[in-house]
């Protein structure tokens, strides 16, 4: 059985405590919680694209993440009332992106989210 | 040649379920972790990203995330004179392929089991007396009890953020849950999916004969959650492609979300992808296992690799044959009653009474795995069987989980097969019928069991599984009365027409889905002689292999098999740190 525990330092090895991630200097609103299940406010790309920056990027060009032929042929740069006709109805505004998504129906909670994905950088 | 790799602590056989929730309980102890899984990592592949994702073609009816048959198969044979034959291509149930395992492609339909379940033949003999359990039903008491799984239960719960009405807390009856619901400390951590006009046109109907009908428990997260793991879950876009589909939405939670891709980051877990295991090796004398063999599929070298602790934590199948190939327990023999490697296999028995509605939309497209409302009087034990001559049941729910063009299509009888009438019947009817199902019980019987199969072999020069397997009277008779309350909730409803109910009759068939819901053959006990593994899933031949998942139930009752199957594999992840610390028979 000697092999059965690491190292005395492995075995300190951190626990599940909350995802690492830094302080944000802006709180999200609650539904940024629906977004962040796919995307991170920083660093790289998860099962969707990070947002990190996304207001002023051209649709479909965050590096390392594969975007469908309709985001990165939508000629957008994402800029307030993009975003909000985006968030609202994916389909809509850009039609055949693979975000499995449906929109956010509530305009207020739409405002609130680009509001905070402006402070994104 | 084999290559002799070093030693590690614990092993894994399989990069599932059970295997992640274990491992997912010894990463703070900072005890080594090795899983072995034959498949790949899915995540960011065709199978789990628009648009491939809803192929129904590729992943619904060629069944793109399953266990490849033309390497591996189960033979099968209905009785004990019968020659088994392989199945070409297993329809009737589907092990999974790839790091998550079956539970990528699963429905998320959520259940802890009857409070009775883990010694349901104390209960039958108590209730109905001894000389009431048919000699070849071959029940038997697990050696748990539900209430030392329930904290297990909870944290599965939470991990998995399952969605669903508590019935019964703390013995309390909860308006809304299932009666029969075992007592749970606290509710669930999500409200209920919202309920689909198949649910309310059940609710309703099922409400009218005095039923007490409940949402279905889900692991589709309704709205977006985040676990005590720091890992999240996107809601549900109820779109109907979760059963053979990953989800795309990262809304249906699964092993490979939650668990894997954090386990990932730990420096004392590793996984290694592409391993074909096949065979444990096993000291005889010393009633030990010593290492596993395994191929790498990529580069076709094989491999042993020695370890502290062996745990299997493959499919029901798997498990079995595991056991059997390397030597390891007494296989059983139906002749005897002896031995116990391959005892008690089981399946599950589904039915339905389809219904047709001229004028409301049951739009089927529109639904996730789990969102059905349900009715538990008629499962298991919870209605009274004395005079019914048989044992078991099933619930009934309204059996909408998607409208996937190929396969979701129901017509009223007398539809032709083909043509412009079969034409007009899809139009008028697609969006406006769906099934009330059962999901029933298969209890053991003493002729349904696993065992080598003696002529055919496998893409690695293994023997095949061979499957000796059929309904019989006590299934038949549970299938035409469960079925027949189905039908009287359907009868309810006011549709426009009620189908036939088809109650399970003749034979399994291997061509026909029912459920991926195979257990047994490595069953646990208290009684060594009559079990494989000890109610701490240890084995009772080799103190230091563990084995986990459905294969270790006795029985298999009308609910779905993954509660109990993540409440133990949990509980194992604390007790294999324990016999790190110690190791015993524990």
């Amino acid at each position: 059985m000697q092999t059965l525990f690491l190292s005395p330092s492995a075995a300190l090895a951190v626990a599940f405590a909350g995802l690492a991630h830094g302080q944000q200097a802006v709180q999200p609103p609650k539904t940024w919680t629906t977004c962040a299940a796919c995307h991170s406010a920083q660093g790289a790309a998860a099962i969707g694209p990070p947002l990190g920056g996304v207001v002023g990027r051209k649709a479909g060009s965050a590096p390392g993440f594969g975007y469908s032929r309709a985001m990165k042929s939508a000629g957008i740069t994402w800029d307030d009332k993009s975003l909000a006709a985006f968030l609202a109805d994916p389909q809509e505004a850009v039609p055949g992106n693979r975000m499995p998504f449906a929109g956010v129906p509530d305009p207020a909670e739409v405002a609130q989210l680009v509001k905070y994905l402006k402070t994104l950088r | 040649m084999t290559h002799k790799l070093p030693k590690r602590s614990v092993v894994f056989v399989g990069g599932g379920l059970t295997a992640g929730l274990a491992a997912r309980q010894m990463m703070s102890s900072g005890i080594d972790v090795l899983v072995l899984e034959r498949g790949g990592d899915l995540a960011g592949s065709a199978a789990a990203t628009l648009p491939n994702q809803r192929d129904e073609l590729r992943w619904g009816v060629r069944n793109g995330l399953v266990q490849n048959w033309a390497n591996e198969t189960y033979t099968l044979r209905h009785a004990l004179d019968e020659s088994a034959l392989p199945v070409r291509r297993m329809e009737a149930f589907l092990p999974g392929d790839g790091m998550g395992g079956a539970a990528n492609h699963w429905n998320g339909q959520t259940w802890r089991w009857a409070e009775y379940d883990p010694a349901l033949r104390t209960r039958l003999e108590s209730r109905y007396g001894r000389a009431a359990i048919p000699r070849e039903m071959t029940v038997q008491d697990w050696g748990i009890s539900y209430a030392e799984m329930e904290p297990y239960h909870d944290l599965f719960e939470q991990l998995f953020g399952i969605a669903g009405q508590a019935g019964n807390i703390a013995g309390k009856l909860v308006e809304g849950g299932n009666p029969f619901e075992a007592p749970r400390k606290r509710g669930f951590p999500q409200q209920p999916l919202e309920i689909l006009e198949s649910g309310q046109i059940f609710k309703t109907a099922a409400q009218s004969l005095g039923y007490k009908p409940f949402p279905l428990p889900a692991a589709n997260s309704p709205r977006a959650y985040t676990n005590p793991d720091g890992a999240s879950l996107a809601p549900c876009q109820y779109c109907g492609h979760c059963e053979r589909f990953i989800c795309e939405a990262n809304a249906k939670a699964s092993p490979a979300v939650l668990l894997y891709p954090m386990l990932q980051k730990q420096r004392n877990f590793e996984i290694r992808l592409h391993s074909q295991v096949t065979g444990i090796i096993y000291d005889k004398q010393a009633k030990r296992v010593t290492a596993v063999k395994f191929i790498d599929l990529q580069t076709a070298e094989e491999y042993e690799q020695p370890a502290d602790v062996v745990v299997l934590s493959g499919f029901t199948m798997t498990n079995t044959r595991l056991l059997l190939t390397s030597g390891i327990g007494r296989p059983y023999d139906p002749k005897t009653g002896k031995g116990a490697v391959g005892k008690n296999f089981c399946y599950q028995v589904m039915s339905s009474v389809p219904v047709f509605f001229k004028d409301r939309f049951i739009n089927p497209f529109m639904a996730s795995g789990a969102s059905q409302m349900v009715v538990d009087e008629f499962n298991g034990d919870n209605f009274d069987h004395a005079g019914l001559g048989f044992l078991g049941g099933g619930y009934i729910y309204s059996n909408v989980t998607n409208g996937r063009p190929i396969n979701a299509r129901l017509h009223p009888a007398g539809t032709p097969r083909w043509g412009s009438a079969w034409k007009q019947a899809n139009a008028d009817w697609y969006s406006h019928a769906f099934n009330v199902s059962v999901h029933g019980s298969n209890y053991p019987h003493r002729e349904n069991f696993l065992d080598l199969d003696p002529t055919y072999r496998d893409a690695y020069g293994s023997p095949l599984l061979r499957m000796t397997f059929n309904f019989h009277d006590n299934d038949h008779r549970m299938s035409e009365y469960v079925t027949n309350k189905a039908a009287g909730i359907a009868r309810a409803m006011g549709a426009t027409a009620v189908g036939a109910p088809q109650p399970r009759r003749g034979d399994f068939d291997a061509r026909q889905y029912q459920t991926t819901h195979t257990t047994g053959g490595t069953i646990m006990g208290a009684d060594p002689s009559t079990s494989v593994v000890s109610p701490r899933l240890q084995h009772w031949d080799a103190q230091n292999l563990f084995v986990v998942g459905a294969s270790v139930y006795a029985h298999n009752a009308g609910y779905n098999p993954t509660g109990p199957l993540a409440a133990m594999a949990l509980r194992l992840g604390d007790d294999l740190v324990r016999y790190a610390r110690q190791p015993r028979m524990l």
